[in-house]
């Protein structure tokens, strides 16, 4: 009943509005691919008519009065030149408008930075790396790639570990996907289990945020990281190419290779990647740490058809990973352990274009295989882990209107079977998940509402098994209903204010259910609980933007509430066998709230200073305690400059100590870092090279990161030169 | 043009096969072995001292007795949930102990025994002992330190 509500209300929204009479659609000049979020003005003489954005398949819709004929219409969007041509709507009633970039964009490398409109910086709460700035901070991981962005900290247990977290939330709360697909691993479900993805080889890496995040997660008040390469289903492959990059980084002594091609074949195309990484063990301040080596093997084979009105692809991918985890401290394997992981995927996608009230209709359909085992030093056999998932999701696009700019309905479906082995006393598991969501964006002069509403069905069925030792598995069903509504309002010029608001219900995992013993020893023996509740969380978020002439500021201030928390507690009982307090999985009030800032500065036309600095304070309103993991202040500031097609930029990153501890933790000093970097583009006509060296950590600064397991005796990497070269052919 | 397309859909099934063929479909776990709340050892087949429930059983010994200059011959079992007494028949599974100080007592195990030992009291004194079972080289299960008398 509640799905039924919404879709009634889009349905009927649509059919009450006038029909649009003017239909356009703006391209990039040179590859023909669709642009999205180009500005779009329209002047009858000299006095502006009307004012839109064309959305996400280039389109935009006028609907004009009968006694205008003619109107000039003005494109611009960053990085193209501006267009303005005039329009006669007696023999016009469609046009395609053709922008011509300001300077070549290729695939994988932009020679042009974005910098994205106000409007744009709050829409979506997006953070893009793509381009310069990607290959700037490029590594190994994920983590470690993303650890220099605003709001984001890593927790790692050695470098292959390292993974990505949003604020002080746990790890459910930034989702992984590749190419639109979520990513199906168990990184979240232990501190040594890694991400079974190589991020070296996309074009870009987005960090989405805001109420869209819920039709392609239950996860409204965290963020989404989605690894992009070309999106096939709307983007065009205009000639073969092919692109080489290798990096090099000196902490790890590590060797990345990756090769990409494209293959256009009048409907069809093909394409695909292979990339392969080596590294030894890592360098720290103080010596190497041994058993930190990672290998990986990769790679993915696209084939598909695109003409005017059906895409379709299907792609096949494998990741191959082995590393190691260092021992040797509190909660490790004594003498550490080495990991194999291996992922397949398979996955199929279509898009239909209608373009009617449904402007076009996308399935995704994705089958993934992870299997991953832990052996001790010995050789032998000390966890194992198997996931099998099937993921179907539909889209339909509506097309726009007066007021509507997008409006998208979804389902979607997954079964998962989870399996353990080994020493690891889990029951296997098969659950099940069925979602519906939609997402609207509605335009009131100047205010832009964007809100969303998801509803989850899931269901977890444990195998029955004998003598459960502490947590006795059984069926859970959960029902959960979330909503996120963002309120943006120009207030003049260049300056924009959103507020952010929602309830977000996160069900509980297989591990905080079921897990009956520990599969890593902590400093607690941790079990689940199978009577948990949904996890609710209440949040609101405070944005601003504003654009100077010279100078641009983005903050926000947030406040999460949670009457319903989920953290393991002490049961006042012992585990007898380990001699460790038991904790069970149970629910706690707690609170988070903080800020961050971000401003960029343009000194000189070549010349830009940039600033960020977050913050995050977490408690554990139940027992009168901070929350565990919370990340310190930190903070960077950056300068760039541009000599031609050579870039500059030093970099200080600095955190504050963290002295808010949760229990076992340990206070951490602060660090202040300084790095570089220095990238050169040429061209040697038929290739184009872009090379990139980065010095992080110049002066081989000792520093701890305070979300590190292993910073008890370990710090972060020294001195650590990184070598990016890409050729584009 | 129709070799190109045959092409990629043979490359397509391959790789869908090969990845098949390697998939597992379910995985064996540990299910029969030793969960120990305690142990027993016996001396000349009489129970000599117990740890149960993370502590010491004192109507059987309040300490762990060693004669000085005399090599006394031991048998640790491990009692488990329901109170059974057994020793371990996994592979993995092996007997150790960690001493604070290492000049009480020459403490080692019998020639191809796991669960069988022999001390031999060095100098007259009082010192910590901690008795683990371990799985390879981390343990499942450890006593509380106890004392350790030679006399």
């Amino acid at each position: 009943m509640k799905i039924y509500i919404p879709l009634f209300f889009i349905v009927a929204t649509n059919l009450l509005s006038k029909d649009t009479h003017f239909i356009g659609l703006v391209v990039d000049q040179k590859t023909s691919t669709p642009i999205h979020n180009a500005k779009i003005e329209i002047f009858n003489f000299q006095t502006k008519i009307y004012q839109t954005t064309t959305d996400s398949s280039g389109k935009f819709e006028f609907t004009f009065p009968e006694n205008l004929n003619e109107v000039f219409i003005a494109v611009s969007k960053d990085s193209y030149k501006p267009l303005k041509q005039k329009v006669n709507f007696s023999s016009d009633s469609n046009c395609t408008f053709k922008l011509e970039p300001k300077e070549y964009y290729l695939q994988g490398i932009l020679i042009v930075d974005t910098k994205k409109t106000p409007i744009q910086q709050l829409h979506n709460y997006d953070n893009i790396l793509e381009g310069k700035e990607l290959q700037k901070n490029i590594s190994s991981t994920l983590g470690l790639t993303l650890k220099n962005t605003t709001d984001i900290f890593v927790r790692s247990m050695g470098p292959a570990t390292s993974k990505p977290v949003f604020r002080g939330l746990s790890l459910e709360y930034l989702g992984i996907f590749e190419n639109n697909l979520p990513v199906k691993d168990l990184s979240t479900t232990a501190p040594d289990h890694s991400i079974a993805v190589n991020p070296v080889g996309y074009d870009k890496i987005e960090l989405l945020r805001g109420p869209k995040l819920l039709i392609y997660t239950n996860n409204a008040l965290g963020g989404l990281v989605n690894l992009i390469s070309k999106d096939y289903l709307i983007e065009e492959i205009p000639e073969t190419s092919v692109n080489f990059s290798t990096i090099y980084e000196s902490a790890f002594d590590a060797k990345i290779y990756n090769l990409k091609w494209e293959i256009p074949v009048n409907h069809l195309f093909t394409s695909g990647s292979i990339g392969i990484k080596n590294s030894h063990d890592m360098l720290s301040g103080k010596g190497i740490i041994h058993n930190t080596y990672f290998k990986s093997n990769s790679g993915n084979l696209n084939v598909g058809f695109r003409n005017a009105i059906l895409s379709a692809c299907a792609e096949g991918s494998f990741f191959d990973f082995s590393y190691g985890v260092p021992g040797g401290f509190v909660g490790a394997h004594p003498k550490g352990v080495d990991i194999i992981l291996e992922r397949n995927n398979i996955n199929f996608k279509t898009l239909i274009h209608l373009h009617k009230l449904v402007d076009n209709v996308s399935f995704y359909l994705s089958r993934s295989y992870y299997h991953h085992v832990e052996i001790e030093k010995n050789g032998t056999v000390g966890a194992e882990f198997l996931l099998k998932n099937y993921y179907f999701k539909t889209y339909l696009n509506f097309n726009k209107t007066n007021i509507l700019n997008e409006s998208i309905f979804g389902i979607a479906f997954e079964n998962s079977l989870n399996d353990y082995g080994g020493y690891v006393f889990t029951p296997s598991v098969n659950s099940y998940l069925l979602s519906a969501f939609i997402y609207q964006n509605i335009r009131f002069g100047n205010h832009f509402i964007d809100y969303s509403l998801r509803y989850d069905h899931k269901e977890y069925n444990p195998e029955n098994i004998k003598n459960p030792k502490q947590n006795l598995p059984f069926k859970r069903i959960f029902n959960n209903f979330s909503f996120s509504v963002l309120v943006m309002h120009n207030l003049g010029q260049n300056l924009y204010l959103g507020l952010n608001l929602g309830r977000n219900e996160r069900f509980p995992t297989n591990e905080e259910l079921y897990s009956n013993g520990p599969h890593l020893a902590a400093y607690s023996f941790e079990i689940g609980n199978s009577k948990l509740e949904t996890e609710v969380a209440y949040f609101t978020e405070l944005s601003q933007s504003v654009n100077l002439r010279n100078v641009g500021i983005t903050s926000s201030i947030f406040w999460y509430e949670f009457p319903n928390y989920l953290l393991p507690q002490n049961t006042g009982r012992i585990n007898v066998a380990q001699l460790l307090p038991i904790y069970q999985v149970t629910s706690i009030k707690a609170r988070l709230f903080g800020f961050s800032f971000r401003s960029i500065i343009d000194i000189t036309t070549s010349t830009t200073l940039s600033i960020d600095l977050t913050f995050n304070h977490g408690i554990d309103r139940t027992n009168a305690k901070y929350l565990p993991m919370m990340p310190p202040t930190k903070g960077s500031l950056e300068i760039n400059q541009k000599f031609g097609n050579l870039d500059l930029t030093f970099k200080n990153t600095f955190a504050f100590s963290q002295n808010k501890l949760g229990e076992f933790e340990t206070p951490t000093p602060g660090y202040s870092i300084v790095s570089a970097s220095f990238g050169y583009q040429l061209f040697l006509k038929p290739i184009l090279a872009t090379l990139k060296i980065n010095v992080d950590n110049i002066f081989n600064s000792t520093y701890y990161n305070h979300l590190s397991r292993i910073k008890s005796i370990y710090p972060e990497p020294g001195r650590n030169i990184r070598f990016v070269a890409s050729f584009f052919y | 043009m129709k070799t190109l397309k045959m092409l990629f859909i043979y490359s397509f099934l391959l790789i869908i096969f090969f990845n098949s063929c390697k998939e597992k479909n379910t995985l064996e776990d540990e299910h029969d072995h030793t969960e120990a709340i305690g142990l027993i050892i016996y001396h000349n087949g009489k129970p000599y001292f117990k740890v149960i429930n993370a502590q010491i059983d004192t109507s059987i010994a309040k300490e762990f007795l060693v004669p000085l200059n005399e090599d006394r011959y031991f048998e640790v079992k491990f009692i488990d949930t329901e109170g059974h007494e057994e020793v371990p028949s996994e592979s993995s599974k092996n007997f150790s102990w960690v001493l604070d100080d290492n000049t009480f007592v020459d403490a080692r195990l019998l020639p191809n025994e796991k669960f069988k030992f022999k001390m031999r009291g060095l100098k007259s004194g009082k010192t910590l002992i901690e008795f683990r079972l371990n799985h390879f080289d981390h343990p499942d299960f450890k006593t509380p330190k106890v004392p350790l008398v030679v006399k």
